[in-house]
């Protein structure tokens, strides 16, 4: 071969090497693309109601984002300390990132120590306060229990109860705004912890009680007698939209928990791929009648399509 | 002031330069054509003939393998552009097809139920519960309940069965309303929460509704009524699980208005965490479209379901597509890069094999220039073109080698006839009878006969050396002829007389010398030796026409036919003179001169020989003398 066929070849070859390398490089990161992230979820509720369609959202985003979801769950039968073990063994486990949700017991994650954890961690439906590097998808409770307060003033309600199953950071947020609102309304209210069948007796007939938890409605809807007394509430069950339906609930406010499953999620896959720094999304709220239960939002906040 | 003028002026005449036409621009591109052809000439014929057949070989295999790669890949993008095309609309149609008979099943449904159980029945005095319950066992996959309602709302039958809720106003809902105003159509609703029962377990469930107006025969009277089936939602959604369309694509089903009725990311566009452009899809009619839809370009298929009117939607992103076919680009390109390697290999070999022959040729054509011809053979292979070049170069380098040796042969006989020639001056023999002569009359004390002899001697050589010249003008070699015949008159004792005749147009003329000595030498030995005193030898020198003629002729022996042809072919030994004989002088002349010339002998026994030398008519001042002079 000449000299300058020589050169056309070498250069060709050259050209020809490259391309290659290209090609198996675009290749092989095409296929890297297709990552599976590992995400562990604590919850405390995994059978229950109260987390339904928040897992109906965890679900979807499991699917839509490739994410291979492991479920740690706490029952109820643990210790507070064997709970905060449980947690501590997990969050050192081999993970991508890690979904806190505690609905029974949402303070508990305030027992956690998570200074040590290099991984991404989402609190779903809590504020972490704790810490500012935890991520957190939520609703404003307090202005929860601000629009369950002007829901009952609206309705011309001018003495309530306040009832609670549950006593923590959320209910106690659920409270404050409540109280602003009638305080600023000049609203007689009383806060009773205890929701047994003698507290519900006692009380004058025609009173409004407003239930800050859904444990608290459930209760309460039990043990009311011939529609004596008006019941608003904060959260859902399907047991609690029939009685919405129904008229035994007046008002309820809820929250779209499909959207807070999905984002939990999303917000954790963009945790680990760096991409979104915002670290605290609340959701908003609103308010369920039986008038306009089937009607949107409503209609797929409640009954979300899975 | 006045250079910032002209600055001034220079740009304002920039600016109003005219562009060029389209006909300057034709020229232009014509001409920088030429130059770029001419360039491209010029360096092939620089370049080797090798060089020249592998760029011509590549150059059209690269147009022909990019003209052949960029056509194909045209026609197979657009073809796997219409194929994947048509796939997805085949499957937007099955889709179709499968949604349409979903629909047609159900209102069969309802129109059996209507038409063999409602319809036959006295709902004064029977049930129709039992036939709806078997019904809905049937369905029971695709229906969620089946009920049946008068005019006023009143529940009749319902399977399975249940009761109503209460405060659940039927009148109201949409699909009695529609149901009992188009009373001729059957009226399928947008997915709904069903709310219409009482449900135990809290169950909120998603159903179509299935609304006709029917005739309940009541006793004597006939009263409207509504036949609901609620279809279950994802009865419908099932339809559409699993189907997907290329490039990530998807369908969806909307109403006519655009609302959706099932999209694989419905509740996230109900929650604002994903969007969709239905509400423009709407306004498409069937068939292909191409969108642009938050920043993406979309392409999109549009098919309508009979009946309802609603409306299935297929969308297949393009950008994929789009990298997908980056990649099918650099396949391609790879592929075409790789067979360019194997083109300029295989054209190295090719051009190797085709001028390596001629290589050769322009080899051994340098040896023959370089003057090795002798030593090496012509390169005679490859190609019937090249063998036969080679083998006429051969057969040219054959005739100059021989052309060659002629004339180094002739030269060399020329040197040698000339050497023979003088050496037949310097014999001995002669030089002894002339120097005896001398002697002798000095001896008899004719001095002035001894000064002739020698005088003439002298003379004699001088013209025989002639400064090395071989041509000599007429007169000198008559004069040589004279001299010798004194030399030789004096020792044959005046045995014969001699006679030089000479036209003075011949003096000057050009004649090889030492070629008349040799004729008077023989006609004295061979016809003036048995003479006794009336020998004549007479020389003549004339033109005759465009020729010289010599003659020596004798009134001697003569000589008979068959000894005068022999005289020119052999080399007839000759017993006294010199023996340069007949031959040489003719070999010589007809060397000299060409075979035209030469020596002519006429003779006749007992009375005598003409032998005449024919010439060329050459001034001796000319350059042909003077060439034919030359050594």
């Amino acid at each position: 071969m000449g000299k300058s066929e020589k050169a056309a070849f070498i250069l060709v070859t050259t050209i020809l090497v490259c391309l290659l390398g290209v090609i198996i490089v675009r290749t092989l990161s095409a296929r890297d693309d297709v990552r599976v992230y590992r995400v562990s979820i604590i919850t405390d509720d995994v059978q229950g109601d109260y987390s339904q369609n928040i897992w109906k959202g965890l679900d979807r985003a499991a699917r839509d984002y490739n994410i291979d979801l492991q479920v740690i769950a706490l029952h109820s039968g643990m210790t507070t300390e064997q709970q905060r073990s449980s947690l501590e063994r997990e969050l050192e486990a081999d993970t991508d990132a890690i979904i806190i949700n505690l609905q029974q017991n949402p303070s508990l994650s305030e027992q956690l120590d998570l200074s040590s954890i290099t991984v991404p961690v989402i609190s779903l439906g809590t504020v972490w306060n704790g810490s500012s590097a935890i991520r957190s998808i939520s609703t404003d409770d307090t202005e929860m229990g601000r629009m369950l307060a002007n829901e009952m003033i609206h309705d011309g309600v001018t003495h309530c109860v306040i009832r609670a199953s549950l006593d923590n950071a959320r209910i106690r947020m659920r409270e404050a705004g409540f109280v602003d609102v009638m305080q600023q309304q000049g609203v007689d209210y009383t806060t009773e912890w205890d929701a047994s069948s003698a507290a519900w007796s006692n009380l004058p007939s025609g009173v409004a009680v407003a239930a800050l938890d859904e444990p608290a409605l459930e209760s309460l809807v039990g043990m009311r007698k011939n529609g004596q007394h008006l019941l608003y509430g904060i959260g859902y069950t399907n047991a609690l939209l029939s009685y919405l339906e129904s008229g035994s609930i007046r008002r309820l406010i809820v929250e779209d928990d499909f959207a807070m499953g999905y984002l939990s999620l999303k917000s954790a896959v963009d945790a680990i791929e760096n991409r979104n720094t915002e670290y605290g999304q609340i959701l908003s709220c609103y308010v369920a009648d039986a008038a306009h239960l089937y009607d949107e939002p409503l209609r797929h906040i409640l009954f979300p399509i899975s | 002031m006045r250079r910032e003028t002209e600055q001034h002026e220079n740009t304002t005449a920039d600016r109003q330069k005219p562009k060029r036409s389209i006909r300057e621009w034709i020229e232009l591109g014509k001409s920088l054509f030429r130059d770029l052809s001419g360039r491209l000439v010029s360096r092939s014929e620089r370049s080797s003939i090798r060089y020249t057949v592998f760029l011509s070989f590549t150059i059209s295999a690269i147009v022909a393998m990019v003209l052949v790669g960029v056509l194909f890949y045209l026609n197979f993008s657009r073809q796997l552009e219409q194929t994947i095309q048509n796939e997805n609309e085949m499957l937007v149609k099955q889709v179709n097809q499968s949604v349409d008979t979903y629909l047609r099943d159900m209102l069969r449904l309802s129109n059996a139920i209507y038409y063999n159980v409602i319809k036959n029945v006295d709902m004064e005095n029977e049930s129709v519960n039992s036939e709806l319950q078997l019904l809905y066992g049937t369905y029971a996959s695709y229906v969620e309940n089946i009920a049946l309602y008068d005019s006023d709302g009143n529940l009749l039958a319902t399977a399975p069965p249940a009761l109503s809720k209460q405060g659940v106003k039927v009148i109201d809902a949409p699909w009695f309303q529609k149901a009992l105003d188009r009373t001729e159509n059957l009226h399928f609703s947008p997915p709904a929460i069903q709310n219409l029962f009482v449900n135990a377990e809290h169950r909120f469930i998603r159903v179509i509704s299935l609304s006709s107006a029917v005739e309940i025969t009541s006793g004597k009277s006939t009263r409207q009524g509504v036949l609901l089936i609620d279809l279950k939602y994802n009865s419908l959604t099932e339809l559409f699980d699993h189907v997907s369309l290329a490039n990530g694509g998807y369908l969806y089903l909307m109403d006519a208005n655009g609302e959706l009725i099932y999209h694989p990311e419905q509740q996230l566009i109900a929650s604002g965490l994903a969007k969709e452009n239905n509400l423009v899809a709407a306004t498409y009619d069937d068939g292909g479209h191409i969108e642009k839809f938050e920043g993406e370009s979309r392409s999109i298929i549009v098919r309508t379901v009979g009946y309802t009117g609603w409306r299935i939607v297929g969308v297949i992103p393009q950008q994929g597509l789009v990298l997908k076919q980056i990649d099918n680009v650099l396949l391609i390109l790879f592929i075409f890069l790789f067979l360019f390697d194997i083109v300029i290999l295989i054209n190295s070999f090719i051009s190797r094999k085709l001028t390596a022959p001629i290589k050769y040729l322009e080899q051994s054509v340098q040896a023959v220039e370089y003057g090795n011809a002798g030593k090496a053979a012509i390169y005679q292979g490859g190609s019937y073109e090249i063998r036969h070049l080679g083998a006429s170069i051969q057969g040219m380098v054959d005739q100059l080698q021989q052309l060659t040796d002629d004339i180094v042969l002739e030269h060399e006989q020329k040197q040698k006839s000339e050497l023979d020639a003088l050496q037949s001056q310097i014999n001995p023999h002669f030089l002894y009878n002339a120097l005896d002569i001398i002697v002798w009359m000095i001896e008899k004390e004719q001095p002035k006969e001894a000064v002739h002899i020698v005088t003439a001697l002298a003379r004699l050589f001088r013209i025989s050396l002639s400064r090395g010249k071989n041509i000599i003008p007429v007169r000198d070699e008559l004069e040589h002829v004279q001299n010798y015949l004194t030399i030789q008159k004096m020792r044959y004792k005046n045995k014969f007389s001699y006679e030089i005749i000479m036209e003075d147009a011949v003096k000057d003329l050009s004649i090889i010398k030492l070629v008349v000595q040799p004729l008077v030498e023989n006609a004295i030995y061979h016809g003036m030796d048995f003479m006794d005193g009336d020998g004549k030898i007479t020389i003549t020198a004339r033109i005759e026409g465009e020729e010289l003629r010599l003659s020596v002729a004798d009134n001697g022996l003569g000589m008979k036919p068959e000894v005068v042809e022999r005289l020119l072919i052999e080399n007839t030994p000759v017993s006294k003179g010199s023996g340069v004989g007949l031959k040489n002088v003719n070999e010589r002349i007809k060397l000299y001169f060409g075979d035209q010339y030469g020596v002519l002998i006429e003779s006749e026994p007992d009375v005598g020989t003409c032998i005449t030398l024919v010439l060329p008519v050459i001034r001796c001042e000319t350059e042909e003398a003077g060439n034919l002079g030359k050594k």
